[in-house]
This record gives C-alpha cells, structure tokens and sequence, in this order.
C-alpha cells in the first residue's frame, strides 16, 4: 500500500512514545474562537478594517501541528499529530460543514469553541500551550499523491505551484472601487510556518488544567490580519491587487506578522 | 519483364512513415510514471475531462480554455489567462506540446510531476477555482463518469485520479511533425533557404539562442532572468526559494510551434515573434538579476528575419488539427 497514512504513522509514534505516565493519559481539545475584534466571526458577514476597507470571510482553512504542553519547569509535552481545521460558509461552498474523509479534519458551522486539536496528554497542571500553524517540515515535501488527509490532494491545501501545502489559507471578499473583489491570503513554505506560543512560567496568569474535563480555548483574531501594512505603512490596503491577493510574495512578511499577532488565550 | 510503378501516394506516404519514425527516434522514450502508466481508457477519460467545463466552479471554464489545440494548446493570443467571473490571473499560458517531457512545470518549476501540476489550474482562485471534495463529489453525481473511473481506476473517482487521467491525456500531446522534424529526417526542401540561414544563426553563438533553447524540444529546462523589465514584479523562482537573485527567473519554454503561441514571455507581455527577437537582440533591459547570457546580438534585420522564418519552421500543422487531441465527441 503506497499511501502513507499520516494519521496512523502519529498513532503509532504516540504509542511507542508513551512513558510510565501512560495510565495517567486523559483526552484534552484545542479549540479556537474566530473573532472580529471583540465579537464572534459571522461568515459571510461584512466587516471594515482600521482603514475603512469592506471585507467578508468565506473561508479559513489551517494546520495545526507540533502542539506542546508547557509544564512549570519550562520543559514540554510534545502531543504528536497534524489536523486540519476548516471553516466555510455555506452560502458559497456547496460542501461546507460536511466532514472530510480519512483524516483529523473539522468543519465548522460555527466559529465558536470548535475543536482544533485533541491532545492525549498527561493529567495535570500546565502553564501553558505552544502550537505551529503550519505542516511540519518533514511532511510538507513529500509527494503529494502519496498521501493521505488531512494531507493529500483532497485537503484543497496542497501548493500546486510550490513543493509543499498552503499553511493559513483565508478567503473571502472586499470591494474596490464599488465592485466585489475576492480577497485572499494563503500562507506557507517553510519560512512562514506560524510559531503561536500561549504560556507563562513567571506568573500565574495562565493554567491549563489538563483532567480529562476541561478544554483550552484560543482566540484568533482576524481584524489584526490587516493591523499594519507592509513597508510601514499604518494599515492593509485591500484595495491593492498586491494586498488582495496574496500567495506568499514580498509582502507575506507583514502578513505574517500580523497574523502572529492575532491569537491569544481565551479567558 | 513487367516494371512496377508505385503510386506517387505510396512514395510519400513511405516518406512520411520514414520522418515520423526519424522524430520518434531522435525523441527520448515518453516518461511515463511508474504509479500513472498509459492505457487507452485512461487517455480518452482524460481527455475528456480535460473538455469539461464542470470541472470549474462555475461551469463555466475547462483546462481546454486556456490551451486551444489550434494555438498549440496555448491560449489564443490571450497575455494571461482569465478565470472564472473574468478575473484575470498574472501568467501566459504555456502550450502544452511535448509536455510529457517537461522536467518541471509552472513558469517557476515549482511542481515536479504532470499529476501535481494539475492542482493548481483547477483549485486556483483565479481560474477554475474548484474545491478538491466539491469537484469529486459533483462528478460523482455524473454516472458516465462513475462509470468512466471505475473502469479505470480500481478506488473510482478521487482528486488524484481526476489528476491522473489529465496528465496521461496530456502526455500524448507529442507535436514532431514540424517542417524542421522533416529537415532533420533529411528532407532539404522541408525549410526555405531563410529558414536554413535562421537555423544556423539559431545554434551558433552569433544568435545564441541555443544555449537556452536547445534539444529535441528546445529547451534546457534551465531557469533564467532575461531582463524583461527593470525590475522583477513577479518573484518568479524567488517566489520559492526567497532568495533575491533568484527574483524574475523563469523557465525556459520550448519553442515548438512558438509561431502560434504569441504573446511570449511569462507574462505575455511581448506581442510577437519580432518584438521578442528585438528584445534579445537589445540584450534585455538592464535588470539587477539578469542572466549573464544576456547581452546585445548585433544582429540586422535580414538576421533577425532569417531567425523568425526558422521559429516559424518549428510549427507543426498536424498536430493542431490531430482529432485524437481534439474535444471528445
């Protein structure tokens, strides 16, 4: 069998890489609220930006991987495994909240509280959690054709014209010039995997109780995806092609930056 | 003694059986993926396919839109291509003539194999603009191509199977059959004497076209910077390995049927054969990458006339009209 079944080759790494702690492991979701400033992201909804642009969400679609449990002595619990989280508007996508086949792959209706990674961890007090967006770098030059989801052909994130996937794939609409323009921001290659760190080993201001109960929630704010424009400039422009449109390019930079600073801890 | 005469249609269709068989044999063996091997209910799926206006979001557009076989499967004079809902994309459509043989594809080489090229026309937002699960679930729902996959492929329909059958399809794009293909089989009548002179000017170093332009389908498959503007607005190969030098470097396009597939460069920004000779005969415009190759010819005009008339040599009439290329029925 060609097919490399990505999802059981993390299974299978995870079992053989189980301690003695392996009684004590409980399940523990990832989850992610989309918000647009302080409110609930609406797909399909159209909002402005800080300079005064239109836009919509249609669609968002990312990796997580690499997800780490930060303990209080500054060391890890790395949770093996990649997944697929996407959310789309049924409005404009026929298939929107319709399950993918073959892989840890989420839809989502809402964009609220909706899983995004289940980790298999010890139980126990953390200070924290730690998370790439984006496919690990030895999965993300293999054959496309040869693997499964949430990699694959199928994930609508593989990078035809790039030997690898699409990391942060964010699509929707603005309008230029009185006309309905598509916008969009795919994100990837390995230079711009996303590093997304959330703990806190001098203060106690973030907790993760890891009891099999509870789940921690983390916000992405898409309202700073246009927070400052490339070369300096105060804002996005949605109104340039350049800024519109962007598979990575020179401006994919900024683009990073903003977006690395739009997530944080829901409290 | 009785004396046999052939008719003169035997005579040449011998000729003509003899120069085919010549190009075959100065051609390399068609690379053929040991994972996607060639079978007749394969092609003619992917050719199909390849017709089929359902395979965009909108129904409106198919791979056959932007690669017109009388165009040589290049897009019709179009500088970029347009996808759905009129947007227009930033790159010329290259033919797909002897594409089996292409060692990379997309302006930039970025993607390795026909199959994973095939993503990116059909997922990009700009042209056919389909989701992966919504293009496998809308041709689910179309019995003949239940049936057309399942024979063909054991798992049925499934994005790279639909990627698949299009590659095969388009490996069969082999175009051999131009004046020059004749010349070189031995026919001296097959090119005027200007196309000759523009040969020799092609693959010496006066012209100097040959070193990036070179093998049975004139192209090294090298990537370069040919100084098209001053800056470099599309990263090209930069756009992948982020390196500046790297910027406005793309790869070298093969010339077959190069008559019929104006406008030229990456971004069609050249209208015809004569500007795109000026260009080079100016050496390109004075680009921080540009290739060192690049550098004024000094040719006259008769030079540059005796070099379009050897392009022009590279056109293969039959294989724009060759049915088994064609719109399936």
């Amino acid at each position: 069998m060609k097919k490399i079944l990505v999802g059981t080759v993390f299974m299978v790494a995870s079992v053989f890489g189980l301690s003695s702690a392996q009684n004590n492991m409980v399940k523990h979701d990832l989850k992610i609220n989309l918000r647009v400033g302080n409110a609930p992201l609406e797909l399909g909804k159209t909002y402005k930006t800080s300079a005064g642009a239109e836009y919509s969400v249609d669609l968002l679609k990312f990796y997580v991987s690499n997800v780490q449990l930060v303990k209080a002595d500054g060391s890890s619990h790395s949770v093996p495994g990649l997944s697929l989280t996407s959310f789309e508007n049924a409005a404009t996508n026929s298939m929107a909240g319709k399950m993918l086949e073959g892989g840890q792959v989420y839809n989502a209706k809402t964009t609220q509280a909706q899983t995004m990674f289940s980790i298999s961890a010890p139980a126990g007090d953390y200070k924290g959690v730690r998370f790439e967006i984006g496919v690990p770098k030895e999965l993300n030059h293999r054959d496309a054709s040869t693997v499964a989801m949430p990699l694959g052909l199928e994930s609508g994130m593989f990078w035809a014209w790039n030997p690898g996937y699409i990391f942060f794939r964010i699509e929707g609409k603005t309008m230029v010039d009185g006309k309905t323009q598509p916008w969009l921001l795919h994100m990837g290659t390995d230079n711009w995997r996303l590093n997304i760190n959330q703990f806190d080993l001098t203060t106690n201001k973030i907790k993760v109780l890891v009891d099999g109960k509870n789940s921690t929630t983390v916000q992405l704010d898409l309202e700073k995806i246009f927070a400052k424009g490339p070369n300096g400039a105060a804002s996005w422009d949605l109104s340039q092609p350049a800024l519109r449109v962007m598979h990575g390019g020179p401006n994919v930079g900024q683009a990073y930056l903003n977006l690395l600073g739009a997530w944080s801890l829901a409290q | 003694m009785q004396t046999f005469l052939l008719p003169s249609r035997v005579i040449i269709g011998v000729l003509l059986l003899g120069v085919m068989v010549f190009a075959q044999v100065y051609f390399p063996v068609l690379p053929v993926p040991k994972d996607n091997p060639q079978t007749p209910e394969k092609i003619q799926l992917g050719r199909k396919l390849f017709y089929d206006t359902r395979l965009s979001a909108d129904d409106s557009l198919s791979c056959s839109s932007c690669h017109q076989q009388q165009f040589a499967f290049s897009n019709a004079g179009n500088a970029v291509s347009t996808g759905i809902r009129g947007q227009k994309g930033s790159r010329n459509a290259p033919s797909l003539g002897n594409v089996a043989w292409r060692k990379s594809y997309f302006w930039e080489g970025g993607s390795p194999s026909l199959e994973l090229q095939a993503m990116g026309p059909l997922t990009a937002h700009d042209e056919m603009a389909i989701e992966p699960r919504v293009l496998v679930a809308k041709l689910q729902a179309i019995p003949e191509y239940q049936k057309a996959f399942s024979r063909v492929f054991p798992e049925g329909i499934t994005m790279l199977n639909v990627t698949k059958a299009i590659a095969s399809f388009e490996r069969t794009l082999v175009t051999n059959r131009s004046a020059y293909d004749k010349y070189r089989a031995g026919d001296e009548k097959a090119m005027s004497v200007a196309a000759v002179r523009g040969m020799e000017l092609f693959f010496g170093e006066s012209g100097d076209c040959f070193h990036c332009h070179n093998g049975f389908n004139f192209t090294t498959e090298t990537l370069h910077n040919t100084g098209l503007k001053k800056t470099n607005p599309d990263l090209g190969l930069a756009r992948i390995t982020n390196r500046p030098e790297d910027a406005g470097k793309f790869k070298t396009p093969t010339l077959r049927n190069v008559a019929l597939t104006a406008p030229y460069m990456h971004d069609g920004s050249i209208a015809t054969l004569e500007k795109a000779l000026e260009h080079y005969n100016k050496g390109g415009e004075d680009n921080p990458n540009v290739d060192m190759l690049m550098r004024p010819l000094g040719l006259s005009k008769t030079e540059i006339n005796d070099l379009i008339e050897f392009l022009k040599a590279l056109t293969d009439v039959e294989f724009t009209r060759d049915p088994r290329f064609s719109a399936p029925k």
